[in-house]
């Protein structure tokens, strides 16, 4: 027994008194051995993902870009309004499901759906609202086909169906969905061109998009995108051409139009020429967007406008105002045609709650409807809205 | 203790961003060494898809102090403004956010592999720098 404490104290007085840089040694080389084992693992993770990846192709890593990927989700919101122009009476009413999904295939290919569901009088409807399929040849020319909304302004393209992603509980009045009573058509069935490229002050994208124009209903009084088959052969043409400075990246500025042919209810083969331009600023909590139309035929013309100001007091409440307008000419063939082709003005003033901003939000507002020579409207809206 | 209470603040605030230096990183002889920081953003941002018509491959690095130090270096926003981006982003156009990955070494060896990837590291990460090129550095905050 006394013999081992010896040979213990033995091998303690060696491991307390051997040289230090003997164990800085061993230290560094059991560094160097761990080191060489992290790059082993790195080496078989990177083979293991490739392997799960379905491939290897050259250069590219198509792992982190899986060759079939899906995304879906939902949109939806519940809302409350007392009696306005839309709704009779003070009602509770649900918006519309919002189902999308997009998908890619490699790089280059691209899958966008969106199914709308939503309340039409007292039944529900469901409305194929955007299809389309992407070919991306390089980020100057992108071609796409199928459904899409139109490149006419700011909102229209960077805002869907889901009110998630709105500030406001509904869109600026004039740009309502056609068969909302909107006046500016805001689907496009056919081919879009879209790129963008630099210089060394700006970027700029051009979105070209051919297809069908849309017709009107003259039993309701709305635009109606023709989505199986034109009514006519002349084919509806949009361009719209964005800037953004590189000093100023947040500010985008663009110039759009269109021109197409369409029927209206007192006269045929109507040229309607739709114009303008749209400015977005946004930085840190504050937003300012601004969009104006002109609408013109042989006959007559409109101007339509909004502008929108927001600022974030804190992080998820954020107050907003809006002020839009339609000037209608009372001999104009296309606004006449359309149920709410009248002049009508409002101010829209409210907070937005983000319980999550990009899940769910609360909004509470307040609207003013004012028409020249109908009634005008006091209304108190509410919105939930979520997405996942 | 107005110094402390100062310094708390300051903590407060300061607590998500990273404390070293971050270098953005690309393949040394792949298509994306000589692009300029707007063009780092506009990758970030799936706005530039394509370099010299090559796909290009961001990589983030997982949440957390690193990544929101690179967020609000290069592309001028938090973590949550990034999220609500791409979220409108993608009902937009489509597309994916940019992958995030685990590990430094991960994205060492990805972009060492893959002439398209691009993404960012501490620099104190980076015991050897063969076949990277350092395009960005970000100061410590």
């Amino acid at each position: 027994m006394q013999k081992y404490q010896i040979s213990y104290v033995i091998v303690l007085f060696f491991i307390i008194f051997s040289p230090p840089y003997l164990k800085a040694d061993e230290l560094s080389d059991l560094k160097t051995k761990i080191d060489e084992q992290q790059k082993e693992i790195n080496e078989l993770r990177y083979s293991l993902d490739r392997l799960k990846g379905g491939g290897v192709n050259g250069e590219q890593m198509d792992e982190l870009k899986p060759m079939f990927g899906v995304n879906m989700g939902i949109f939806g919101d519940a809302n409350f309004t007392t009696n306005s122009r839309e709704k009779a009476k003070n009602s509770f009413y649900l918006g519309e499901v919002d189902l999308y999904s997009t998908g890619n295939y490699g790089s280059r290919m691209r899958f966008l759906s969106e199914i709308v569901i939503e309340g039409e009088d007292q039944a529900f409807e469901v409305d194929l609202e955007r299809v389309w399929v992407e070919y991306a040849f390089s980020d100057l020319i992108k071609l796409k086909a199928g459904k899409q909304h139109t490149a006419l302004g700011y909102w229209n393209k960077t805002y869907h169906h889901g009110k998630q992603l709105f500030l406001t509980v509904d869109r600026p009045f004039f740009l309502a969905f056609e068969h909302d009573n909107g006046v500016i058509p805001v689907h496009i069935t056919g081919l879009e061109f879209e790129g963008s490229w630099s210089y060394n002050f700006a970027i700029f994208k051009y979105e070209f998009q051919i297809g069908n124009g849309p017709g009107i209903d003259n039993s309701h009084g709305i635009l109606v995108p023709n989505n199986i088959l034109d009514d006519n052969n002349s084919k509806q043409i949009i361009l719209r051409i964005t800037g953004r400075p590189l000093s100023v990246p947040d500010l985008s500025i663009g110039l759009f139009g269109t021109v197409f042919t369409i029927d209206t209810a007192t006269r045929a083969g109507v040229d309607e020429k739709i114009y303008g331009v749209d400015i977005a600023y946004g930085r840190d909590r504050f937003e300012v967007l601004a969009e104006y139309f002109r609408l013109e035929n042989s006959d007559a013309s409109g101007n339509a406008f909004y502008v929108q100001l927001n600022y974030g007091i804190i992080e998820n409440i954020t107050p907003y105002a809006r002020i839009e307008t339609l000037d209608a000419d009372k001999d104009d063939p296309y606004l006449n045609s359309l149920s709410y082709g009248f002049d009508r003005r409002q101010v829209v003033a409210g907070i937005k709650y983000d319980i999550d901003a990009a899940r769910s939000s609360i909004k509470a507002q307040y609207r003013y409807d004012d028409t020249h020579n109908g009634n005008d409207y006091n209304v108190f809206e509410m919105q939930w809205s979520f997405g996942f | 203790m107005k110094k402390l209470i100062f310094t708390v603040i300051f903590m407060f605030f300061a607590a998500n961003l990273y404390a070293g230096e971050i270098a953005v990183i690309v393949n040394e002889s792949g298509p994306l060494t000589q692009i300029s920081e707007a063009d780092i953003r506009e990758i970030y941002l799936g706005n530039i898809r394509f370099i010299k018509g090559v796909a290009v491959t961001p990589l983030h690095y997982r949440e957390g102090s690193i990544k929101d130090t690179f967020l609000s270096s290069i592309i001028d926003m938090n973590s949550r403004e990034y999220r609500v981006y791409w979220t409108k982003k993608i009902f937009q156009e489509g597309g994916s956010i940019p992958v995030s990955q685990n590990s430094f070494g991960m994205i060492i060896l990805t972009v060492k592999k893959d002439m398209a990837v691009i993404g960012y590291v501490p620099i104190s990460e980076l015991k050897e720098t063969e076949g990277i090129k350092i395009i960005k550095k970000i100061a410590a905050k």
